[in-house]
């Protein structure tokens, strides 16, 4: 096809104009990742409901009293990543009005709480795993699955976190050393960011209120 | 961005005000008496005000939102749907 071809193509509906849908090709891709990632997260929720649904009484009691998990450290875990998400929308804000030293501070208090977060993840692997937990053992005689499933979506979960603060920290070093800003790299780490956060979302209410 | 455009100050109103719903739905989920259905509905409003305003979903445009959110809305009621049958009988 000619170039002349190319840009001779303007459909009514099509208002994107070089780029897909008015957006960045990286914002994009982000995106169709982040859709990509949300239903394997999706597929793993589904079966762990289709296990405990099919494990009826033998499943244990999560948090609240007599159960596995401290509901202060697991309410505390939320807040503590809600926050830091809050913390890089700021980012995204001040990156997108050219303020440098604003994403800087607000992208290394996100990647703090990252860090904080992840922190607390150990210590709840840890402690789990202290009474006896295993990936094919519950501790109390309740269904194994529940273990299964328990190192799976968390450890996944916890992986993205982990890859999320590599992301933040390049893009916090990238934006206090290069000459330029570049907001839309601030912009995709952030949808990444937001991303792990929407993911907790799930795992907090289907995994332990329910 | 042009390295010598000149900084203006960002606003967090809104960013905070989403915080703050954040935690009261957080905290109304785990402390108030809940089922099935206060926890979908609290997350349902979590998921909105994430994708919506942190994320700005909301200012994008109609034809990129459905692409976004048709995708996984209609994938989660596939899987679902098709592992819902298999379930109710077990």
């Amino acid at each position: 096809m000619s170039l002349t071809a190319q840009t001779s193509f303007t459909p009514e509906r099509w208002q994107g104009g070089l780029s897909p849908y008015n957006q960045t090709w990286q914002k994009l891709m982000m995106w169709m990742f982040i859709v990509g990632d949300a239903l394997l997260f999706g597929g793993f929720l589904a079966a762990y409901g289709f296990t405990r649904h099919g494990a009826g009484d033998a499943w244990p009691v999560v948090l609240g009293e007599g159960g596995l998990f401290s509901t202060g450290l697991l309410t505390t875990m939320t807040f503590v990543l809600i926050t830091s998400s809050a913390f890089m929308a700021c980012a995204v804000s001040a990156a997108k009005a050219n303020n440098r030293a604003e994403t800087v501070k607000w992208t290394f208090l996100t990647l703090a709480g990252g860090v904080v977060f992840l922190g607390m993840q150990v210590y709840e692997w840890s402690h789990f795993i202290g009474q006896g937990a295993r990936p094919w053992f519950t501790p109390g005689g309740a269904d194994p699955g529940f273990a299964a499933y328990f190192f799976l979506i968390t450890g996944f979960h916890g992986t993205h976190v982990l890859i999320g603060l590599i992301v933040l920290l390049v893009t916090a070093l990238n934006a206090k050393r290069r000459p330029e800003l570049n907001p839309n790299g601030v912009e995709v780490a952030g949808l990444y960011w937001h991303f792990v956060d929407l993911v907790w979302v799930f795992i907090f209410g289907c995994f332990y209120l329910l | 961005m042009d390295a010598t455009a000149t900084a203006s100050a960002p606003n967090y109103k809104k960013i905070w005000k989403a915080w703050a719903a954040l935690l009261v739905i957080t905290v109304a989920m785990v402390f108030l008496p809940h089922n099935l259905w206060t926890i979908m509905i609290g997350i349902l409003f979590k998921v909105v005000i994430i994708a919506g305003i942190f994320m700005d979903l909301k200012d994008e445009t109609l034809d990129f939102v459905m692409i976004v959110g048709f995708n996984v809305l209609f994938f989660a009621i596939l899987l679902y749907a098709l592992m819902v049958p298999d379930g109710l009988v077990m």
